[in-house]
C-alpha cells in the first residue's frame, strides 16, 4: 500500500482546468492543522464541462470505487458522475474523495464563495477556508468530525491574534 | 492563509486555545505549523502519512512473519 501523493493529485485537478474547492482534512492542514489525513477531499462543479474536464483528468489515474469488488463494472465518465454526486476513488496516486456537496453550504457556489485562495505548489487553489471547515464539520457531526474541532477552533484563534 | 500567531500561555479561560489544551491539543505543533506556508504544510502532512504506511506496511509484514512456522 503506498501512500495518497497529495501534490500530484491536486496538480493534476488543477492543470486540467478542474473547477473544485479543496474540502477536508487537507484542507485543515493547509491552514496549519497537526491530523494526519489519508486521502484527498475536494467538491467539485458540476456542469458538464467541468465534469468532463474532471473525468479527463482523472482517467490516466485509473479511478476505480474504493472498497468496491475488483470485478465491479465501473466507467468513470460525465454519465457516470452526474447521475452520482459524491465518490470516493482509488487511484494511481492514491485516495480521492469527490463530493457534490458540502453541508451547511450546498454545492459548488457556495463552497466556492467560503473558500480562499491558497498558493500551493506553485497553483492557485481554492481551499475551503477555516471558518467554513468548522462550520462544515459542526454540521457533519459525525465523532470524527466533531473530535477535531478543538483543534480547528484553536488555530482560528491562533491566526486572528495580533503578535504581542 | 498564514495569519499573524501569538504563544497560548497567557490565553484567557474559557478560550478555543486552553480549550484544546485541556483537550489535549497538542498547541506548540499548530504554532509550528503556522509559521510554514500553505505548501510546507502539505509537505509536512505528507512525510507524515509517508511514514505512517511504511509503518504500517513493516508491522503487516511482522504480523505474517509471525504466523509462519519457525
Amino acid at each position: 500500500m503506498s501512500a495518497t501523493n497529495f501534490q500530484q493529485l491536486i496538480t493534476c485537478l488543477s492543470e486540467a482546468d478542474v473547477e473544485y474547492v479543496l474540502i477536508g482534512g487537507l484542507a485543515a492542514i493547509a491552514h496549519g492543522s497537526a491530523y494526519v489525513t489519508y486521502d484527498v477531499d475536494v467538491c467539485y462543479e458540476r456542469s458538464h464541462a467541468n465534469v468532463e474536464r474532471l473525468c479527463r483528468a482523472l482517467a490516466p489515474l485509473h479511478p476505480a470505487l474504493r472498497g468496491a469488488p475488483h470485478d465491479l463494472p465501473f466507467r468513470f465518465d460525465a454519465r457516470t458522475v452526474l447521475a452520482g454526486l459524491n465518490f470516493t476513488l482509488d487511484t494511481d496516486l492514491g485516495a480521492l474523495d469527490l463530493l457534490g456537496e458540502v453541508t451547511p453550504f450546498g454545492p459548488f457556489v457556495p463552497v466556492a464563495a467560503h473558500s480562499e485562495i491558497a498558493e500551493l505548489f506553485g497553483l492557485r487553489v481554492r481551499v475551503l477556508s477555516l471558518e467554513a471547515l468548522i462550520r462544515a464539520k459542526q454540521a457533519a457531526g459525525r465523532r470524527k468530525d466533531l473530535l477535531i474541532l478543538p483543534e480547528l477552533e484553536a488555530l482560528l484563534a491562533l491566526r486572528n491574534r495580533p503578535l504581542s | 492563509m498564514d495569519g499573524k500567531t501569538q504563544s497560548p500561555e497567557n490565553a484567557p479561560p474559557d478560550d478555543p486555545i486552553t480549550r484544546a489544551m485541556e483537550y489535549g491539543v497538542d498547541i506548540t505543533l499548530l504554532t509550528s505549523n503556522l509559521r510554514l506556508t500553505p505548501t510546507e504544510r502539505i509537505h509536512r502532512a505528507q512525510r507524515a502519512l509517508d511514514s505512517v504506511v511504511a509503518f504500517q506496511t513493516e508491522v503487516r509484514a511482522w504480523r505474517q512473519r509471525q504466523k509462519q512456522p519457525a
